[in-house]
């Protein structure tokens, strides 16, 4: 079966096609399963003739029906949550490419509300899983959450004057490293964590530092993030790249969400700065990267923000030594590279990049 | 009279950084401590310490102290860790878009809201502990995958006393990893004396031995592997009369400082606790002579400790009072320390600032013209 957009908005991008066929709805379907967690209200809130459901996880199921496939989902009915799906609709009907077509409910609604939840439906397609290992995934990630940017560039409901917040949070975030310094430096130290937290404290917030250096320079504009890029939520099919979910959502520079596919999985390929390369050409041929987008992008890579987690995880008093040693071993081990990397990379992408934009 | 079998708790000083100095009667003990990052990605075992030298020599003699200086040096052997698949990154993405959520949302941190789930120390890192007899004295040679790490320290430490002296000795040697590629070396020094009073220029007019002293020392929060020694030093001693009684009470402060090894791997193990007492000796029927004492104080003749818990010890210590008179000094050395002080320091001093308008101010005719460079000078003796 293949996979079609429900609805025919406004396009910007090449990808956003005009869907050729629309779901027919069907007058006469009527749920004939019931399907278990579910509220046969919401079943019958949409024109569907469901011949199999599937849990997918606690709150979503995959729906099996003579149309096709659907997904549908479950969130707590809460204004945000509503206002993800009223985003997700319009998103929906603007043909977003990267995104699975929204059903709407009999009434013409987006979600059907019932028993304290909201509950939206969307097309489904079983592609192929996302694996980060994959460079041609990568690849095709960046590409793809480019357009998405693009796409999505000139929705501006939720601008807010936020530029100064990711630096204040930047520096928030450094002067909680310092108090868990200064807290052992009046304690005794007890673990291996805390051992390795004190031998690379100052590499960590020498990176941090060199971070808001970036950050003072950087600036984008306020755009939808989608803040997901779990393999999870990402469904590959053919040469396109699906998005599952933008429940998460947010507003912010485009460039953190960029960040975010970089900081998960260049390190399964040990920072390589040839690949890093092109995945930033990749995602600067869809939607271009100024100068302060890219000083936005250093700062966000250079930021050691697992290792804020980590300490903050153990400090908090939510996991013990055991539990994170291992992984902030492995991160000290992982940012010798990126340290590398990184200063090639900003050599590239402040120097050597204005040059070139500027012969061209 | 301190009271016997009394509980006195000790709390473990913080370790001093390139030196921690423990010193009393007769008995000094030096703790030399480094730590150094090396030049690896990562440790994986420490292997072997050797000790390539170790020098002393008597820099310069005071009246009851001496100074010692001198230097230790040593390898630390080690093996690199060869990186396998278990220091790759794995599901990174999970923490990464954990950090971005809680990155925002969660509150700032202070120090009071800080929380360790772990409440006590531990390690997984290697380390070493070596007496002085075990330590090598031979040439290593590192085979593949290791590494050697060289140290050469310096020293310097008084011992107080006027016993004949005994050669410094290395008592321990302890180099612990702790991080990936830090390493912290200890290495515990100590110099003695004989048990001697002094007696230099004195003349020893009453003297006895206290009834012995038995005290349990609890190092708070500390496990105890090995005690090692004790030093007792008294500062600030005040006789006190009772002309009723006839009894002199002897008054003064004690450090006393407790070396030992801590039980618990995985950061310096070599410390020291230590307490500042009050300490007060009554000497009954003080007879006789109605002048303040010359000279008075007590002598540690025998000091003992015995771990009798986890975390407590035993403290036995024999004191010797005594009352002492100093020789008068013959005219010649007094002229001779006379001529010594008059070697003198002068100082020259600015000239005096003038109050403010002075110069406008008429002048009295018969006075004298003031030299602006007059000085003053002030001799400082010592």
């Amino acid at each position: 079966m293949v996979w079609q957009f429900s609805s025919a908005g406004y396009m910007r991008g090449q990808e956003a096609r005009r869907p050729e066929v629309l779901p027919q709805a069907n007058p006469e379907a009527l749920p004939e399963v019931t399907v278990e967690g579910l509220p046969p209200q919401v079943l019958s809130s949409y024109e569907l003739k469901i011949k199999s459901a599937e849990r997918k996880s606690p709150n979503s199921w995959l729906l099996n029906t003579s149309q096709g496939e659907y997904l549908l989902r479950e969130l707590p009915d809460q204004s945000n949550q509503a206002k993800t799906i009223e985003l997700y609709l319009q998103f929906s009907e603007q043909g977003i490419a990267n995104l699975f077509p929204l059903e709407k409910t009999k009434s013409g609604k987006a979600y059907e509300k019932t028993e304290g939840k909201l509950y939206y439906l969307t097309h489904y397609r079983k592609g192929n899983f996302f694996k980060g290992d994959d460079i041609s995934h990568l690849r095709l990630a960046a590409k793809n959450l480019a357009i998405l940017h693009r796409q999505t560039g000139g929705w501006r409901k939720e601008q807010g004057k936020k530029q100064n917040l990711w630096l204040t949070v930047k520096q928030n975030r450094l002067r909680d490293l310092l108090a868990y310094l200064h807290y052992l430096k009046q304690n005794k130290v007890l673990t291996d964590f805390e051992r390795l937290f004190i031998e690379n404290f100052d590499f960590f917030y020498d990176q941090g530092q060199e971070s808001l250096e970036h950050m003072v320079l950087a600036g984008q504009e306020e755009a939808f993030i989608i803040n997901n890029l779990l393999p999870e939520n990402i469904t590959l099919l053919d040469d396109k790249l699906v998005f599952l979910d933008i429940t998460k959502w947010n507003t912010g520079p485009q460039a953190m969400d960029f960040s975010l596919l970089l900081n998960s999985y260049l390190p399964l390929h040990r920072w390589d700065l040839d690949l890093i390369k092109d995945l930033i050409t990749q995602y600067h041929q869809e939607n271009p990267l100024d100068q302060k987008a890219r000083h936005l992008l250093l700062a966000q890579l250079r930021f050691p923000r697992r290792y804020w987690l980590y300490s903050h995880q153990y400090f908090s008093g939510q996991l013990s030594s055991d539990e994170l040693t291992p992984k902030l071993k492995r991160y000290i081990l992982e940012c010798y590279w990126r340290d590398i990397c990184l200063d090639q990379l900003e050599n590239w992408l402040i120097g050597e990049w204005d040059k070139n934009d500027s012969k061209e | 009279m301190i009271a016997r079998n009394n509980v006195v708790e000790f709390r473990t000083d913080l370790p001093g950084y390139p030196w921690q100095i423990a010193a009393g009667d007769g008995e000094t003990w030096i703790i030399l401590r480094h730590k150094a990052r090396l030049p690896v990605t990562q440790i994986a075992q420490l292997k072997n310490i050797t000790m390539k030298d170790f020098n002393w020599r008597i820099f310069t003699k005071a009246l009851s102290k001496t100074l010692f200086q001198g230097t230790v040096s040593l390898t630390v052997q080690y093996s690199e860790a060869q990186h396998h698949g278990e220091e790759l990154p794995r599901e990174t993405w999970v923490d990464e878009h954990l950090a971005r959520e809680s990155f925002i949302k969660d509150e700032t941190v202070t120090g009071k809201n800080i929380v360790r789930k772990d409440s006590r120390v531990k390690t997984a890192f290697s380390s070493i502990l070596l007496d002085k007899n075990m330590l090598n004295t031979g040439n290593e040679s590192p085979s593949e995958g290791e590494g050697i790490w060289h140290l050469e320290l310096p020293w310097q430490a008084w011992l107080y006393g006027t016993g004949k002296h005994q050669n410094p000795q290395v008592e321990k040697v302890h180099i612990a990893q702790v991080g990936l590629n830090t390493l912290l070396l200890e290495i515990l020094i100590q110099l003695t004396a004989n048990n001697e009073l002094d007696l230099l220029n004195t003349q020893l007019l009453e003297y006895g031995l206290l009834p012995r002293e038995e005290l349990i020392f609890k190092i708070e929060g500390q496990e105890i592997e090995q005690i090692l020694g004790v030093t007792v030093q008294r500062v600030f001693h005040q006789p006190v009369y009772d002309l009723e009684s006839k009894k002199l009470q002897l008054r003064n402060f004690k450090e006393v400082d407790i070396i030992f090894i801590s039980a618990e791997k995985g950061g310096e193990r070599i410390l020291t606790a230590s307490r500042l007492m009050e300490e007060m000796q009554v000497i009954p029927f003080w007879p006789r002579d109605w002048k303040r004492p010359v000279d008075f104080g007590l002598f540690n003749k025998w000091l003992g400790l015995v771990k009798v818990a986890a975390d407590q010890i035993l403290f036995q210590g024999d004191y010797l009072w005594f009352v002492r008179s100093i020789e008068e000094m013959g005219t010649e050395k007094i002229t001779a320390l006379e001529e010594k002080r008059k070697n003198t320091l002068v100082a020259a001093l600015p000239p005096p600032r003038k109050k403010p308008g002075e110069k406008w101010l008429k002048k009295d005719k018969k006075e004298q013209p003031q030299s602006s460079i007059s000085k003053k000078a002030i001799t400082v003796r010592f």
